[in-house]
């Protein structure tokens, strides 16, 4: 009896000592080699990567990635967005945070270009999802007349803070209250609408700066995966991950062309990080990236999925 | 028998206040100083957690090509800790290189008398092989002690913050298991859009 005592003692302290090290530890750097086939000079084709439990991945926000898409020089195009008339079709609370990320992605397009009549449209979709999904606390209460006070006086700036930091409110409240599988689904949504209304900004054409920042997206894939996988004991959040797969998939095909060194420099307080690699997408890529894309973003706005 | 219950329950009263604990730091960056008046936007990567002090905790984000961003951390539960955080920017990058291979083909000959012979000859090639590499992009001990990072990159990339979470003064590694070893803290990253010409704001 006492030397089995001893092995559950040991057990027990095996376990909180392995419970505690996976808080984080000092890590060592890794290195995998991965063999090409010889004469393959510039291009690479990387695994899908393994994600790391234990590591913390963040998805970037839709008004973040519009601010970025609005310097490459395209145009606002209001037709290729989410009509609010369809908020109708959301009964079920899946499909309500899918498309509270699609509107909320919607709002940030049209605050990027103070698209001022899409923008109150959008504020006001957005209030009844969060009626629906029970996160209207979250949000400030007089956000709705904070809007139309801005829109008066014309405040690009303000409005596009007010976009910013609803987002935010929104996130923080699910995530204080742990409904932390409403929020992957909101990410999940928005991150789709995003791509949806990149890949029908523009035609492909090699090199442009459009096609760049849809490539780059590959950057955002792993991490939005990362995020989901710590709820996807919830079915709606697995469900949707392998909606995901293809697109998932064919990301990771897209092949990275090395760049200059990485090099860190200062200008007064602020650091520069210059350097590395590029990825690349080809037509082919981008015509079925555009198609997966759009048949998912369907399912989603029609509230199938 | 009476034993191990009374172990485990020891292992949960150590466990349970650090569980508590992690609860009770949800959205805890809410408190962290925002450079609003700057220009800066809360950005949704922000995170916050409960970490056990002494360890590094890993958060990895991606930023966009000419964003400025502001990284910076603080542990409301913990006053004595802000202005004392360690923390890593790592980027991983791939870095080609040549590799040497070695392989042996083994082919059959015949000896004068019609034996089969097996003779084995060694052939060298060279295989381009990809390296992932950790590259520490800013580290603030070496910028003595910075507690925020303001940058700007050239390309979109997918960075990787290492947090050392110190201990409180007085404390010393591995003192225990209690719950006073752990901290809430926040990473907070603001972001805002770059200047289009040079990099002084």
């Amino acid at each position: 009896m006492k030397k089995n005592m001893f092995k559950w003692n040991v057990i027990a302290l095996v376990g909180v000592v392995i419970g505690f090290s996976s808080c984080g530890e000092e890590v060592i750097p890794e290195k995998e080699e991965i063999a090409i086939e010889v004469n393959v000079q510039d291009t690479v084709l990387l695994d899908m990567p393994e994600l790391d439990p234990d590591m913390a991945y963040s998805v970037p926000t839709p008004n973040e990635l519009f601010a970025v898409i609005k310097e490459t020089g395209v145009l606002y195009d209001g037709t290729i967005l989410n009509a609010p008339e369809n908020i109708e079709k959301y009964s079920s609370k899946k499909n309500q945070a899918l498309n509270f990320g699609v509107y909320f992605t919607d709002l940030a397009f049209a605050s990027s270009f103070s698209e001022n009549a899409s923008i109150l449209s959008y504020f006001g979709t957005i209030k009844i999802l969060s009626d629906d999904l029970g996160i209207s606390n979250a949000l400030d209460a007089a956000i709705y007349e904070k809007v139309e006070a801005n829109l008066e006086n014309d405040d690009a700036d303000s409005l596009l803070f007010l976009s910013n930091d609803t987002y935010f409110q929104a996130y923080s409240y699910l995530e204080e209250n742990e409904r932390g599988s409403t929020l992957a689904l909101i990410v999940l949504g928005g991150w789709i609408e995003s791509l949806y209304i990149m890949t029908n900004l523009g035609e492909y054409e090699e090199g442009s700066n459009l096609i760049a920042r849809i490539g780059e997206q590959k950057l955002t894939v792993g991490n939005l995966m990362g995020f989901m996988m710590k709820y996807q004991d919830d079915s709606n959040v697995a469900e949707v991950m392998e909606e995901l797969a293809d697109i998932e998939e064919l990301f990771w095909s897209f092949e990275e062309e090395e760049g200059d060194d990485v090099t860190t420099s200062q200008e007064g307080d602020v650091y520069v990080l210059s350097g590395g690699s590029t990825i690349i997408v080809s037509a082919e890529q981008y015509e079925e990236l555009k198609e997966l894309v759009a048949a998912l973003r369907k399912d989603i706005i029609e509230g199938e999925l | 028998m009476k034993r191990l219950f009374t172990n485990l329950f020891l292992v949960a009263l150590v466990i349970a206040p650090s569980a508590l604990f992690s609860q009770n730091c949800r959205n805890i960056v809410k408190y962290c100083g925002h450079a609003k008046r700057d220009g800066f936007l809360r950005n949704g990567q922000s995170l916050s957690g409960a970490f056990a002090q002494g360890d590094t905790a890993e958060i990895t984000f991606v930023v966009y090509k000419d964003m400025e961003y502001r990284i910076s951390l603080c542990s409301p539960t913990h006053d004595e800790l802000d202005g004392t955080f360690e923390f890593k920017i790592v980027e991983q990058i791939t870095k080609p290189a040549w590799k040497d291979v070695i392989t042996y083909e083994t082919e059959t000959e015949y000896d004068d008398y019609g034996e089969e012979l097996e003779v084995r000859t060694e052939k060298k090639s060279r295989r381009r092989v990809y390296n992932k590499v950790d590259v520490v992009r800013y580290d603030n001990k070496k910028d003595e002690d910075a507690q925020e990072f303001i940058f700007i990159s050239d390309k979109t990339r997918k960075l990787t913050i290492k947090v050392f979470i110190p201990l409180s003064e007085g404390e010393e590694e591995g003192q225990g298991l209690e719950a006073e070893t752990y901290a809430c803290v926040g990473l907070l990253i603001e972001h805002q859009p770059g200047p289009t010409t040079g990099f002084s704001r």
